[in-house]
C-alpha cells in the first residue's frame, strides 16, 4: 500500500461563528460525496476560566478505483470556547467565540487491498505499471482530490465568514454543490 | 525531490487607505486560474480584534511550464487593522475596508521537478552532472524558464498596483 500526499491546507481564525454549523456542514459535504465518514476522535477538555478547549478529528475515505482509494483527514482545535447569545434579525442565536485551527490534509492510496504485494512479481509489475502507465491517471485523481479540498476549504470559510471567501476555481470540477 | 532556486526575492507591495480585500483576492485567485497555475492556499489566518481584522495569507501557486521546470510564486497577504467602512460612490453605497496591507512576492524556479522524485538528484554524480548542463549546455532554455517566472510574477504585481490604483509602470525582461 503506497500513498501520496496532497499539501495540506489551513485555516485559523479568532472571533465569533456557528460551531454547530460548521461541524454539520463540513460533516454533510463529504457524506454527501459518498466518503465514508468516521470521527476519529472529540476531546473536550476541562474549562480554564478563559473558554473550554476542543480537539476533534474526522476521517473520511472513498474508494474511487480497484487500486485507488481517496481520503480526507479534517483536524479541528479550538482554544478559548465561550458561548455568546447574539440577537440577529430580532431571533436569539447561540454562538460561538473562540479560536479555531482546522487542518485539512488528503492522500491518494494505491493498491489499498495490498493485491500486488503478494509475490515478487506482483509486487514489479505493479511498480512498472506505475512508472509507465498509472502517471496520468494518477495525476488526474491527485488534481481531482486537491481541488475537493479546496473547495471544502472555500466552505469553511463562508461559514466563517472570512474576508478571503470567493474561490475562482470553484467550478473547475463541474461540481457546484 | 529537487531544490528550487529563489529567482525573485521579497519583492514588497504596501499600501494603507481603502480597498476591497475581497475583491483583491479573487483578483489574484483569478489571474492564477487565467494563466493556468495550481492553487495551494497554504495558509488562511483570521483574528477579529477590537482594533479590526488581522489576517494572514499565504498562496504558492504552481505552474508546470514544461516536463522539466516548474513555476512557483509564493505570495503572502498581510493586512492589519482591517475595519469594514461604507462609501456612497455615484449614489451606490459600497461595502469596502481600510486598513494597512503588505504584499510579498517570492518567486521559485524548480527544475527536475519529476513525478514523485527528481531524476537527476538521485545520485551525486548525476546532480554534477545536471549542474554542469544547466550551466553551461542548457544555459539559454534556463534563462528563458526565468524570464517566464519573473514576467509573471512582475504581471501580477503590476495587476494588484492597478487593483489598489498605485502608481506603476510596466516591467517586462
Amino acid at each position: 500500500m503506497k500513498s501520496i500526499d496532497i499539501s495540506p491546507l489551513t485555516i485559523k481564525y479568532k472571533g465569533l461563528f456557528d460551531f454547530n454549523v460548521l461541524y454539520n456542514v463540513m460533516v454533510q459535504w463529504l457524506k454527501s460525496r459518498k466518503y465514508l465518514f468516521i470521527e476519529k476522535s472529540y476531546k473536550h477538555k476541562v474549562p480554564s476560566p478563559l473558554g473550554a478547549e476542543q480537539e476533534i478529528e474526522f476521517a473520511a475515505e472513498r474508494k474511487v478505483t480497484e487500486l485507488l482509494m481517496e481520503k480526507i483527514g479534517i483536524e479541528m482545535k479550538l482554544w478559548d470556547m465561550t458561548e455568546v447569545e447574539v440577537i440577529k434579525d430580532g431571533l436569539t442565536k447561540k454562538l460561538t467565540n473562540a479560536r479555531i485551527r482546522i487542518i485539512i490534509k488528503g492522500s491518494l492510496v494505491l493498491d489499498y487491498e495490498d493485491r500486488y504485494k503478494k509475490s515478487k512479481v506482483a509486487k514489479f509489475a505493479f511498480g512498472m505499471y506505475l512508472k509507465f502507465f498509472g502517471k496520468h491517471e494518477i495525476g488526474a485523481w491527485w488534481d481531482q482530490l486537491s481541488y475537493r479540498m479546496h473547495k471544502l476549504h472555500e466552505i469553511i470559510k463562508q461559514e466563517l465568514d472570512m474576508q478571503s471567501k470567493g474561490y475562482e476555481y470553484a467550478g473547475y470540477l463541474g461540481d457546484n454543490i | 525531490m529537487s531544490v528550487p532556486r529563489r529567482i525573485i526575492d521579497q519583492l514588497k507591495l504596501t499600501y494603507e487607505g481603502m480597498f476591497d480585500f475581497n475583491g483583491l483576492y479573487r483578483t489574484i485567485t483569478s489571474w492564477f486560474y487565467e494563466k493556468g497555475y495550481d492553487m495551494w492556499e497554504y495558509k488562511n489566518i483570521e483574528h477579529v480584534l477590537a482594533t479590526g481584522k488581522d489576517i494572514d495569507i499565504e498562496l504558492r501557486p504552481w505552474k508546470k511550464t514544461t516536463d522539466y521546470f516548474k513555476n512557483m510564486i509564493w505570495i503572502r497577504l498581510r493586512a492589519t487593522n482591517v475595519k469594514d467602512v461604507e462609501i456612497e460612490k455615484e449614489g451606490v453605497v459600497q461595502k469596502i475596508n481600510q486598513g494597512k496591507l503588505m504584499i510579498i512576492f517570492d518567486a521559485y524556479l524548480e527544475s527536475d521537478y519529476g513525478e514523485y522524485e527528481s531524476q537527476w538528484e538521485k545520485k551525486a554524480w548525476m546532480f554534477f552532472l545536471k549542474t554542469i548542463m544547466e550551466k553551461f549546455v542548457f544555459k539559454r532554455y534556463v534563462a528563458q524558464a526565468e524570464k517566464w517566472l519573473v514576467n509573471d510574477t512582475y504581471q501580477l504585481h503590476g495587476i494588484i498596483q492597478k487593483f489598489l490604483n498605485l502608481y506603476r509602470y510596466e516591467k517586462h525582461v
